[in-house]
C-alpha cells in the first residue's frame, strides 16, 4: 500500500519523526557522553561543563587500564556470567513450562492463573523474602541469585498467551501419533513459538545482568561472589574508587575517580549494549505474537 | 485423552503445590532462638570472674591479657560494619590488627559489610529479621535507639565495666566524655573511639591567592592587614578583585564565590563569622540555639544577598542541587572560574593546575571570614568535639554469646598499646603470622618504628609518612577504641597542617559546638517527633530565597518567617533541648 502524502500527513510525519530523533538523542547522548568521558583528559574534562560531544584534552586509555587490571572487576564479570547463564537458562525453561500448563484447558488454569496474577501485584516485602530465603539456607549461597527470582509472573503469561495461540489440530494431530505432553511441548509447540523464548530470554539476560540488590541483601559475608553491578554501585555510588587503585587515588584523587567512574560504567554497559541488537528482530514479533490471528 | 487429561492435572497440580508452598512458607520463617531479643535478659546477664585456680592457670597460658576471661577457649564474633573494600583487601576480616588481635585473643572476628549505599538497608533488615551480629556500627541507623534498647538488643556497657578498665580511666580523666558517654538513666549503649582533640577537617574554605596576585602585581594587601584572608571585610576586598579577572577573560559564567546550593554550608563556615551555625541545634556552656532564627543569621543572609546582587556569589548556585559542598561546579573550579570555594586537601597548592595552561594555580585554605565586631568565640567549632563523635558509634547486641571477652578485647583498644594499633598500626614484631597485607605491600618493618634517638618514624610508604599506600587501611580505626592526635601521623605534611590550623584553627578559642548526645524523655520525644526535619527543611527553602531576592529581608517578612519557624516549632524544640541539655549538664 502507497501511504498518500496529505498535508496533514507530512506534518503528522514531520512531528513523528522530530519526536522519535528527539528521544533517540535523549537515549543516546548520556551513553555517548559516558563513552567519550571515558578516553578523556580527566583534568580537562572537569573543566568542560555540559555533555562532551567528542573526546576532550589528549585521550587516554588509563581508566580501562585501571579498571581491568582490578580483580574485583574481574571475579565481578566471571560471577556475573555465571548467575546470568544459570539464572536465563532456568528462568527460560520453568517458564516456558509453565506458560505451556497454563494454557492448557483445565479445572486449575483459571485459579492458578488468578494466583500468578497476584504475584505481579503483591510481594510477601523485603523482610519475609529474607526470612524464607535465610531458612532455605541461601544465605551466603551464590543459588540466591539464581533460583528466587527465576520466576516472573508476567513472563509466564506471555509464554501462555504464545501457545494459545497455537492452532489445536497441531497438538491433536501429535496425539494421535501418540505423543505426550512432554513431546508436544518440546517438539511440536516450542518451535512454534521461539521468537516469544528469544524475547523471555532477552528479558531474564538483561534483568539478571543489571541485578545487584539480591545480591547487596544475601551475600554481605560473601564479597567473592558478588556480581560485577555490585561492585560497580561500589564505585559510582560511593566515589569508592579507592578500591580500583590506592595509589593513584592518593596521587589525585578526584581526577583519577572521575575518569574510572566512565570506564566501569562502559565496561559493566558495553556487553549488554552489544547483545541487544542481535535479539532486536525477535521484539516485535515475540511480544505481538500473541494477537496474530489464524 | 484420557492420559492427556491426566497428565495435564497431575502437571497443574504440582505447579499449584510449588506456589502454594511459596506462598505458605513466606509465613513460616521463624528467627534463630538463639539471637531472639527477648532472650536478652539472659545474655546480659554479666558472667561471673573465673576465679581460682583455673582462672590463675588460664591467665599463665595467656601472657598478660586481661583477667578474669578464660583465653584459652576459642570464641568468634560477629561484626557488622560499613565496606572497607580497597586496594588492599577486599573485607575488614583481613585488615591486618584484626588479624592481630584475632591471634592475640585467640578468637575470630566474622565481618559482614554491606555494599556501599546500602547501609541504612542493610541495618534495617537486621533488626527487622533479629540477625544482628555481635558488634554493629550504629553510624548510619536511623531507626528508634529506644526501641532497641527496649527490645533487649542492646547490652548496657555499664554493666561491663568491670572488664574495662582502660575505658573506664578514659572517663575517670575526662568528665565530658564520661558525661557524653552515660545517658539521664545511667546506661552506656555504645562506644566510639576517645581522642584528645577534635578529629580534623578534611575540607574547608579555600582561595586562589594566584589570581589576587595577578591582580594586584604581587601586592596583595588585605584590609585586616593579615598575610591571608581572615575578615568579611578582607573577602570584600578578594571577590571584586576575582569578578574583574574572570571578567577580563571573557568568562560567560564564572564564580568569585560557589555557595552551597541551599544557601550555607553545613559546617558553618562563614555564617559562624556572624555568630550563627545553620544546621540544627548548637550550644555554648548553658544554653541551646536555633541558628536560622538568630538575628546573626538576617545579618548573614544580608550580607549574602549583597553580594548576590553585586556578581559575587555564583548566580547559580541554588540549582546546583546534586553538588556536594565539597566538590561544587567542576567545571568552575576546574575551568579557572572560581575564586572561593569549600575545597578538599587534594585541591591544595597547585594540584588543580592544567599542564597544558600558562595558568598555575595556587590554592589556600583559609579561615571562615569574621564579620564586623565579631570574635573567634562567636564562631563554632567547625567539628564537635572527639568524644561527641570520633569515628562510628558501637553497640554489643543481645546475640553475643560472650559479652564479656568482646568488651575486653575493645578495652584493650582504649589502652596506650590499643592507641598505636587504631592510629598507626603494626609494628614489625606484631605482624601475624597469616598476614599478607603487610608483606604483600613492603611494609615487612611494620607501620611505624623509632629510631636510636626514640623518635618516632612513619614508614615513608605510607601516606601519612610521605608514601603512596593510605595508611588508614594498614590500621585499626574502624576498631572503637583510643585514637591519637591527627598531628603526629601527619607531621610530614606541612600543606595538610597549615590547612587544619586555617580550617580547624578556632576550635580552641570557642565553646559553642553542636549538641553533645542528649537524651529525651518519652513525652519530649513523642513532641518532637520530626520537627527538627521540618524546621530544616523550611530554612533550605527559605534561604536560598531570602539570598536571591525573591523573599524580602524587610522587617515585616523576616518577622512572618520567625512566626512560621515558630508555628513549625522553634519554640517548642528550644525548650525540649534545652531541658535535656540542662539534664545533661547535671550528668
Amino acid at each position: 500500500m502507497i501511504e498518500k502524502l496529505t498535508p496533514s500527513r507530512v506534518v503528522f510525519n514531520i512531528i513523528n519523526y522530530s519526536l522519535m530523533i528527539l528521544l533517540c538523542i535523549v537515549c543516546v547522548a548520556p551513553v555517548w557522553h559516558i563513552l567519550m568521558a571515558s578516553f578523556s583528559d580527566p583534568r580537562t574534562m572537569m573543566a568542560t561543563p555540559g555533555l562532551l560531544s567528542w573526546i576532550v584534552g589528549k585521550p587516554t586509555t588509563e581508566g580501562y587500564r585501571i579498571v581491568l587490571s582490578n580483580p574485583s572487576i574481574i571475579t565481578g564479570y566471571r560471577n556475573t556470567l555465571i548467575y546470568v547463564t544459570s539464572a536465563t537458562l532456568l528462568g527460560a525453561i520453568l517458564t516456558t513450562m509453565g506458560g505451556f500448563a497454563l494454557s492448557r484447558n483445565t479445572k486449575l488454569k483459571k485459579p492458578l492463573t488468578i494466583m500468578l496474577i497476584f504475584t505481579m501485584m503483591f510481594s510477601g516485602g523485603l523482610i519475609p523474602s529474607y526470612i524464607v530465603n535465610m531458612n532455605l539456607g541461601l544465605l551466603g549461597n551464590p543459588l540466591a541469585l539464581i533460583i528466587p527470582g527465576c520466576i516472573n509472573g508476567f513472563y509466564i503469561i506471555i509464554m501462555k498467551n504464545s501457545f494459545e495461540q497455537i492452532s489445536p489440530s497441531f497438538e491433536e494431530s501429535a496425539r494421535l501419533d501418540g505423543a505426550g505432553p512432554l513431546t508436544i511441548l518440546l517438539w511440536i509447540h516450542l518451535p512454534l513459538v521461539k521468537a516469544t523464548v528469544a524475547v523471555i530470554v532477552m528479558f531474564l539476560v538483561v534483568q539478571n545482568w543489571n541485578s545487584w540488590f539480591p545480591a547487596s541483601i544475601y551475600l554481605t559475608r560473601r564479597r567473592d561472589l558478588w556480581p560485577l553491578q555490585l561492585f560497580m554501585r561500589e564505585i559510582l555510588v560511593q566515589n569508592d574508587t579507592k578500591m580500583i587503585s590506592a595509589a593513584e587515588a592518593a596521587s589525585s584523587v578526584s581526577l583519577v575517580n572521575n575518569l574510572v567512574k566512565h570506564c566501569v560504567t562502559i565496561v559493566g554497559t558495553l556487553p549488554i549494549l552489544c547483545v541487544y541488537p542481535f535479539a532486536q528482530k525477535y521484539f516485535v514479533k515475540g511480544v505481538t505474537l500473541g494477537g496474530v490471528k489464524e | 485423552m484420557k492420559k492427556s487429561k491426566k497428565s495435564k492435572k497431575v502437571l497443574a497440580l504440582s505447579l499449584s503445590l510449588v506456589i502454594m508452598l511459596s506462598l505458605v512458607s513466606a509465613c513460616s520463617g521463624e528467627t534463630p532462638t538463639s539471637q531472639d531479643p527477648t532472650s536478652s535478659a539472659e545474655n546480659s546477664q554479666v558472667p561471673e570472674s573465673t576465679d581460682g585456680e583455673d582462672a590463675a592457670e588460664s591467665e599463665s597460658k595467656s601472657d598478660n591479657l586481661p583477667a578474669g576471661i578464660d583465653w584459652t577457649v576459642h570464641d568468634t564474633f560477629t561484626w557488622w560494619t560499613n565496606s572497607s573494600a580497597n586496594d588492599y583487601y577486599a573485607s575488614y576480616s583481613d585488615n591486618p590488627v584484626i588479624k592481630y588481635l584475632e591471634e592475640k585473643f585467640n578468637v575470630t572476628f566474622e565481618f559482614e559489610e554491606p555494599v556501599a549505599g546500602t547501609e541504612v538497608q542493610s541495618l534495617s533488615l537486621m533488626f527487622g529479621t533479629g540477625q544482628y551480629t555481635d558488634l554493629v556500627s550504629m553510624s548510619q541507623y536511623q531507626g528508634s535507639w529506644d526501641e532497641l534498647w527496649e527490645d533487649g538488643v542492646i547490652i548496657d556497657i555499664a554493666e561491663y565495666l568491670d572488664y574495662m578498665p582502660n575505658f573506664v580511666a578514659r572517663m575517670e580523666a575526662d568528665p565530658d566524655f564520661k558525661k557524653n558517654k552515660y545517658n539521664d538513666d545511667g546506661q552506656i549503649r555504645s562506644m566510639n573511639s576517645y581522642a584528645e582533640e577534635s578529629t580534623k577537617s578534611w575540607c574547608g574554605l579555600v582561595y586562589r591567592r594566584d589570581i589576587l596576585e595577578e591582580m594586584t602585581d604581587g601586592n596583595v594587601q588585605f584590609p585586616s592587614g593579615n598575610d591571608e584572608p581572615e575578615t568579611i571585610e578582607d573577602w570584600e576586598y578578594m571577590l571584586p578583585l576575582f569578578k574583574e579577572y574572570f571578567e577580563n577573560l571573557g568568562l560567560v559564567e564564572y564564580a568569585p564565590f560557589i555557595l552551597a546550593y541551599n544557601g550555607f554550608f553545613s559546617f558553618g563556615e562563614v555564617s559562624d563569622g556572624f555568630g550563627v551555625f545553620p544546621f540544627n541545634f548548637y550550644v555554648d556552656e548553658t544554653t541551646v540555639y536555633y541558628g536560622p532564627g538568630e538575628d546573626g543569621w538576617r545579618e548573614y543572609l544580608t550580607k549574602m544577598k549583597e553580594w548576590y546582587d553585586k556578581g559575587w556569589i555564583y548566580q547559580d548556585f541554588a540549582s546546583r542541587t546534586q553538588d556536594m559542598a565539597f566538590a561544587p561546579n567542576p567545571a568552575l573550579t576546574y575551568g579557572n572560574a572560581a575564586g572561593i570555594w569549600i575545597g578538599t586537601l587534594d585541591h591544595l597548592g597547585d594540584a588543580m593546575s592544567d599542564p597544558d595552561s600558562d595558568v598555575v594555580y595556587d590554592v589556600r585554605p583559609m579561615k571562615s571570614p569574621l564579620a564586623e565586631g565579631r570574635t573567634v568565640a562567636d564562631q563554632l567549632k567547625h567539628l564537635a568535639p572527639t568524644y561527641y563523635g570520633t569515628g562510628s558509634n558501637y553497640i554489643i547486641t543481645s546475640a553475643c554469646e560472650n559479652p564479656a571477652k568482646l568488651f575486653a578485647i575493645i578495652d584493650y583498644m582504649y589502652s596506650e598499646e590499643g592507641g598505636m594499633l587504631t592510629k598507626y598500626g603494626l609494628t614489625k614484631d606484631q605482624i601475624p603470622a597469616n598476614d599478607i597485607v603487610y608483606t604483600a605491600n613492603g611494609l615487612n618493618e611494620g607501620a611505624y618504628w623509632f629510631d636510636d634517638s626514640g623518635n618516632f618514624v612513619y614508614n615513608p610508604l605510607l601516606d601519612a609518612g610521605g608514601g603512596s599506600l593510605l595508611g588508614d587501611y594498614f590500621n585499626g580505626e574502624k576498631i572503637p577504641g583510643y585514637l591519637r592526635n591527627s598531628y603526629e601521623t601527619l607531621a610530614a605534611a606541612d600543606k595538610v597542617r597549615n590547612a587544619y590550623d586555617k580550617w580547624c584553627g578556632s576550635d580552641e578559642l570557642t565553646n559553642k559546638m553542636t549538641m553533645p548526645g542528649l537524651t529525651l524523655t518519652d513525652e519530649e520525644e513523642e513532641a518532637a517527633k520530626g520537627l527538627t526535619m521540618d524546621l530544616f527543611l523550611y530554612t533550605m527553602e527559605m534561604t536560598p530565597k531570602f539570598i536571591v531576592g525573591t523573599e524580602s529581608l524587610d522587617d515585616e517578612n523576616w518577622n512572618n518567617y520567625i512566626a512560621q519557624l515558630d508555628a513549625i516549632g522553634r519554640t517548642l524544640m528550644l525548650e525540649i533541648n534545652q531541658a535535656a541539655y540542662d539534664r545533661y549538664l547535671a550528668r
